[in-house]
């Protein structure tokens, strides 16, 4: 990724809620044209860290997003990014025309008619109260509003709580059939880890304020095996140091970081983990051996 | 301009309620009231010896009477919709599509702050002037059942029409400017304690008005400056302007409609003024340094 600019950077970024550290002081840069997953469990800093990107809150330490300093510019910087923090924010005073005939005035890079586009089919007609509408017909309105602003950076915080599965899936293939493009960058953050994982292109785990995973999808299967493993082999793959275990019936599936796949496939079947269990891994490590993060 | 103006009209379709319906349910009932009462009152009219106002005289004071009760539902309306506005965004998360727009909250609150004077007090303007065509409407009723009460020509009633609006209009915008800081007062309290702002812009100011008369009874010479300020800043006008201005108005001084408007510009204490609306302006800026630090509900 050398070489790619950067669309937002940190630098030691801390932020305190009172005696509590939220965030410890954690550095990461995100080029542009990735899909970046940020996982972490409740409390982790997640939803402190996009904050701070979007300057809705104060922070410690240095970030610059598209150039910006976002607390001091998230005026400026809202012209080039948007962002989803809660499905349900939208005014609900407005009808769904009265909606865009604002955003249009607001936002110049709003482009009405894709906005039109991405509501047909659906059952959301102009002269609705957004009161009126349901939780899920409320997530296609602001998915539709957002995909129609041309901006280089979406940040979507936990965009599908509270929606059924039929509307999970088609907010997340809509984004990327009808959204994503070389030029934009995606940041997302779910607890449905499993959900996001086929569109991301690079993996942040959060953990108690600190990073304890930053790197593309494609170079877990470098860092991170998994292996499926037999009774009978079951003590020379401990001998490996696996640093997750779970037996399931006769089986035992084991997390290696760092270990040769040329060492672990004479042992049994070995594959790249998934995300949800990686991050059970290392959130399982980190719960063991605390502050090491 | 343009975000600014979408701004404002939001203000409106959000308190339309208030400011649009509410007053028209409102002069629904008092012209369906007065027109009833009207056309099925007593036809004898014993008028009172003193009794010498001309059609234009009373169209005048009738066109008066009503910029001053639109006045008041302004300023009571104003007085809640500012007790709730700048705390509103943060219901139903709804702060958090606010800032996914490009526009500051300073400009987001000045819009709120520019709503008074401009859309809301357009709406209650246009009130006052319909308000003057009814009068007019029920002056000719009247004149038809009663000769010695005459209306007014339409032309000395288009005349008195446009010379009152221009005297209503320019009363209704100084009276909000003088009256801003107390909006800006409960505003600001709305930012940090939401609907407690209405108690408590009474609570806060009363509470420093006791503790001043307590102190005041101890004789210490210093007298209740606090009391009487805000005394003199809630009054308004002076007394004796709105004496001499009925006065005018119904043929009893010398002078016209303009004549009241002199007497109201003269009458304004400018530099309290001005000093009234740096100390609105200073709210508004505290309280959008207050929400962009805001993001919960």
């Amino acid at each position: 990724m050398t070489g790619i600019p950067a669309i937002a950077s940190a630098r030691g970024l801390t932020k305190r809620f009172g005696r509590k550290n939220v965030l410890r002081g954690i550095d990461f840069t995100i080029p542009a044209g990735r899909i970046y997953g940020l996982v972490g469990q409740n409390g982790a800093g997640k939803t402190t860290t996009l904050n701070a990107l979007l300057g809705l809150t104060d922070y410690g330490g240095q970030i610059e997003v598209l150039g910006h300093d976002p607390f001091r510019n998230r005026a400026k910087l809202m012209n080039q990014v948007a962002f989803i923090s809660d499905v349900a924010s939208l005014p609900r005073f407005l009808k769904v025309r009265e909606l865009f005939d604002l955003v249009s005035d607001i936002q110049p890079r709003f482009d009405r008619e894709k906005a039109n586009v991405f509501l047909q089919g659906t059952d959301l007609k102009p002269d609705l109260k957004i009161k009126t509408l349901s939780k899920g017909m409320i997530a296609q309105l602001h998915l539709a509003v957002v995909m129609a602003i041309d901006a280089k950076l979406l940040v979507l915080d936990e965009p599908t709580l509270g929606l059924d599965i039929i509307y999970r899936k088609r907010f997340y293939r809509r984004l990327l059939e009808d959204y994503m493009t070389e030029e934009r960058t995606l940041l997302i953050t779910t607890h449905q880890v499993d959900e996001i994982e086929f569109m991301l292109t690079d993996i942040m785990f959060l953990h108690d304020g600190a990073i304890i995973l930053d790197t593309p999808v494609e170079d877990i299967g470098l860092l991170y095996a998994q292996l499926i493993v037999g009774k009978d082999k079951l003590v020379e793959a401990e001998k490996l140091a696996p640093i997750y275990a779970e037996t399931r019936l006769d089986q035992t599936m084991m997390v290696f970081e760092n270990v040769p796949s040329e060492k672990l496939e004479p042992l049994g079947q070995v594959s790249t983990p998934s995300l949800s269990d990686l991050f059970v891994t290392l959130m399982q490590r980190q719960n063991a051996t605390p502050g090491e993060a | 301009m343009r975000a600014m103006t979408a701004l404002i009209k939001r203000e409106f379709l959000e308190h339309r309620g208030a400011f649009l319906y509410a007053p028209a349910v409102l002069l629904a009932i008092v012209s369906t009231a007065i027109v009833f009462a009207v056309a099925t009152g007593n036809t004898q009219f014993d008028s009172p010896a003193e009794w010498r106002l001309s059609g234009a005289e009373i169209y005048r004071v009738g066109i008066g009477g009503a910029f001053l009760l639109w006045s008041a539902y302004l300023m009571i309306g104003l007085f809640f919709y500012y007790a709730d506005s700048f705390s509103a965004d943060r219901r139903n998360n709804a702060l958090l599509f606010w800032k996914s727009m490009p526009q500051s909250d300073l400009k987001v609150l000045a819009a709120k702050a520019l709503s008074g004077i401009t859309i809301f007090l357009g709406l209650i303007f246009s009130y006052a002037m319909l308000t003057a065509v009814l009068v007019y409407l029920v002056l000719l009723m009247v004149s038809a059942q009663h000769p010695v009460i005459a209306a007014p020509s339409p032309i000395e009633a288009a005349l008195s029409f446009v010379q009152m609006g221009v005297v209503g209009a320019v009363y209704l915008v100084l009276t909000l400017l003088w009256h801003a800081p107390g909006l800006a007062w409960v505003a600001g309290l709305s930012t940090l304690f939401r609907r407690w702002s209405i108690p408590l812009a009474f609570l806060i100011p009363g509470t420093v008005i006791l503790l001043e008369f307590l102190n005041s009874l101890r004789g210490t010479g210093g007298g209740r400056p606090i009391a009487d300020f805000l005394t003199w800043r809630l009054d308004g006008f002076n007394e004796e302007v709105g004496t001499t201005a009925g006065a005018v108005l119904m043929g009893q001084a010398e002078g016209g409609p303009f004549t009241v408007l002199g007497l109201m510009l003269s009458d304004i204490d400018w530099l309290h003024m001005g000093i009234g609306l740096i100390f609105t302006a200073a709210v508004v800026y505290l309280a959008s340094e207050y929400r962009r630090r805001r993001i919960e509900a």
